[in-house]
């Protein structure tokens, strides 16, 4: 196979940007009609990541080990969206099409036959990884709702039971769709660490426009059924190698991720000291306060402070969290996360204090604001 | 835009109800003095869509019937019919209708998204206001109260009384501000939500819930 040939027409491809996967989703759903209805109804996001996805591997096709992880994660991942071995050729079909449609000339049976081959290999994989996950678990699990509470306009606490087994780790995420909105997915970090009655809380702020969030915050009803994909996310979970006391840092519903590691800590040990402070807008967005007092109270190594924002009228510390967080610096390990404009400004500021960033935990999306998956 | 079916248009000569129709029917509101609509009208309403639906699940039932026979065709004809729409690539023209009216519902579902967040940002921040100069006006009035409670001897002055009125005013407003802005969410929340799916698969959101939309 020759790869500079590969990567070099892709190059080549990539300059006309969206007319490409424009051009290959028409050329599969025409072929392929049942297909259009594993998509949503927009479909500009799905065409940047085909081709960020493409891109990706085309760039690594010389080198196994930057592509093979790649491909089986985006194989085990696909089985949530109903995908299966056999919608793979329509997919090959189709980028052939398309790569020839852009390509013209330079189209050549050699150059065919090495992107029919880098395909199939491609396809091999992700398939062979999709059936791997499928012996050990279900392509997607359904979560019944059996609580939703709104406790603030635009922020609710859902409380959802699911189906099997799930296995997951205090501070991760996992991809989440909903019966009324079917078809899109987003991250939301699970606020609890497992529970023996296979039940998870969500806490879920309402983006301004956001369908799904909106959904989850104004329509859902207890009996509703979300789907979740794998747990996936390791940069929050409590590594064994983080010793000694804690600083948390919770922005809005980034404190979903942290009340699950407090949890976790409570159940498990090894005792620490956890500092957490949960910044917020107004004093009204302090929506987990209850919850949060209840533990403090509890248990004594646990120091929760509430820090406001923008609200003159708050009796209580006013300002950024992570202002008062770093008067309370000691050398812990320090654990961020909110949304994404809150995180940039947090690490921002912790570094320039001083924290060492491999002290710094944060994730690359937040529960405020979940990348489409 | 009909093209004229081999098996007959349903429901005779009467224009069948499209879901446009129906979503946007207007009834005629009961004379004065008596809330909602005419009674007898909806009651019309409702039998000219049931047997829109029944004409609907009738042609289903026939176009089944006809597939089936197709397929059945096909089987003593030893032809396969799911590979029999042939795996030649699509003509290019057809690929660029295709785009462009996915370009279309692309950007019309953007712009109907990027109005909604609009929308709610605002209504979002005059909520945040109201509810500032709410508690600004609450706080003065408790300043205030206290101020009275203090200087009178025990006696319920007729200043303080009005000052718990007026604290007792200020909480029912904030507490009005924060239903109405929900519903308008709420309603804002399913309209977005319609952009989300094919309108032939949507479930209805919430029967009862309300709708900024008259």
């Amino acid at each position: 196979m020759d790869t500079q040939a590969l990567k070099d027409s892709w190059h080549l491809v990539a300059r006309s940007g969206d007319e490409v996967p424009l051009y290959f989703y028409s050329v599969l759903f025409l072929m392929n009609p049942d297909v259009r209805d594993m998509f949503p109804v927009s479909m500009a996001r799905q065409r940047d990541r085909l081709v960020g996805a493409l891109g990706q591997v085309v760039s690594n096709v010389d080198q196994v080990e930057g592509v093979v992880p790649f491909l089986q994660q985006l194989g085990r991942d696909h089985r949530k969206f109903a995908v299966t071995a056999a919608h793979y050729p329509a997919v090959g079909q189709a980028l052939l099409a398309t790569l020839e449609h852009f390509l013209g000339e330079r189209w050549t049976p050699a150059l065919a036959h090495d992107w029919t081959q880098a395909y199939n290999l491609v396809a091999q994989v992700m398939v062979e990884a999709s059936n791997e996950a499928a012996k050990v678990s279900p392509p997607w699990w359904e979560a019944e709702i059996i609580g939703q509470e709104n406790r603030t306009l635009d922020i609710a606490v859902i409380r959802a039971r699911l189906n099997y087994q799930y296995p997951f780790r205090p501070g991760q995420s996992a991809s989440i769709s909903y019966s009324m909105r079917p078809r899109i997915w987003r991250f939301y970090s699970f606020a609890n660490a497992p529970r023996q009655d296979n039940t998870i809380d969500l806490h879920v702020r309402m983006v301004d426009g956001g369908a799904l969030s909106s959904a989850l915050v104004m329509g859902a009803r207890r009996g509703d059924v979300l789907r979740v994909g794998a747990a996936v996310g390791e940069r929050l979970t409590l590594a064994p190698e983080v010793q000694g006391d804690l600083l948390m840092i919770a922005g809005g519903t980034g404190l979903a991720p942290l009340k699950a590691l407090v949890e976790q800590i409570a159940f498990e040990g090894p005792s620490r000291r956890v500092d957490l402070v949960v910044g917020a807008r107004t004093s009204r967005d302090l929506y987990d306060l209850e919850a949060l007092g209840k533990m403090a109270a509890e248990h004594p190594w646990l120091n929760v402070v509430p820090v406001v924002s923008h609200d003159p009228f708050y009796r209580g510390t006013r300002g950024y969290a992570v202002d008062v967080a770093l008067q309370g610096w000691r050398g812990q390990h320090v654990f961020v996360c909110g949304s994404e404009e809150m995180v940039q400004a947090t690490n921002g500021r912790l570094l320039d204090a001083g924290v060492p960033s491999e002290q710094i935990h944060f994730d690359e999306f937040t529960s405020d604001r979940g990348r489409e998956s | 835009m009909t093209a004229d079916m081999p098996w007959g248009s349903p429901a005779g000569e009467r224009q069948p109800l499209t879901p446009d129709r129906v979503r946007k029917h207007e009834f005629t509101r009961t004379p004065l003095g008596r809330r909602g609509y005419s009674e007898d009208e909806v009651r019309t309403f409702l039998y000219r869509i049931a047997d829109d639906m029944a004409a609907g699940d009738k042609e289903k039932a026939d176009l089944r019937a006809y597939i089936d026979r197709m397929k059945q065709w096909y089987k003593e004809h030893g032809l396969n019919p799911e590979q029999a729409t042939g795996s030649q690539t699509p003509s290019v023209d057809a690929i660029n209708i295709l785009s462009r009216a996915q370009q279309t519902a692309d950007a019309q579902i953007a712009e109907a998204e990027d109005y909604a967040r609009r929308i709610v940002g605002q209504a979002r921040q005059q909520y945040e206001e109201m509810l500032t100069e709410a508690q600004r006006q609450a706080e003065e009035a408790a300043n205030q109260a206290v101020g009275a409670y203090r200087a009178g001897d025990g006696v319920q002055s007729a200043e303080a009384e009005e000052l718990e009125r007026r604290i007792a005013y200020l909480r029912t407003f904030a507490d009005v501000t924060q239903v109405q802005l929900r519903a308008v969410l709420e309603g804002l929340a399913n309209e977005v939500g319609k952009l989300g799916h094919v309108p032939d698969k949507a479930r209805q959101f919430a029967a009862d819930s309300p709708s900024v939309y008259g």
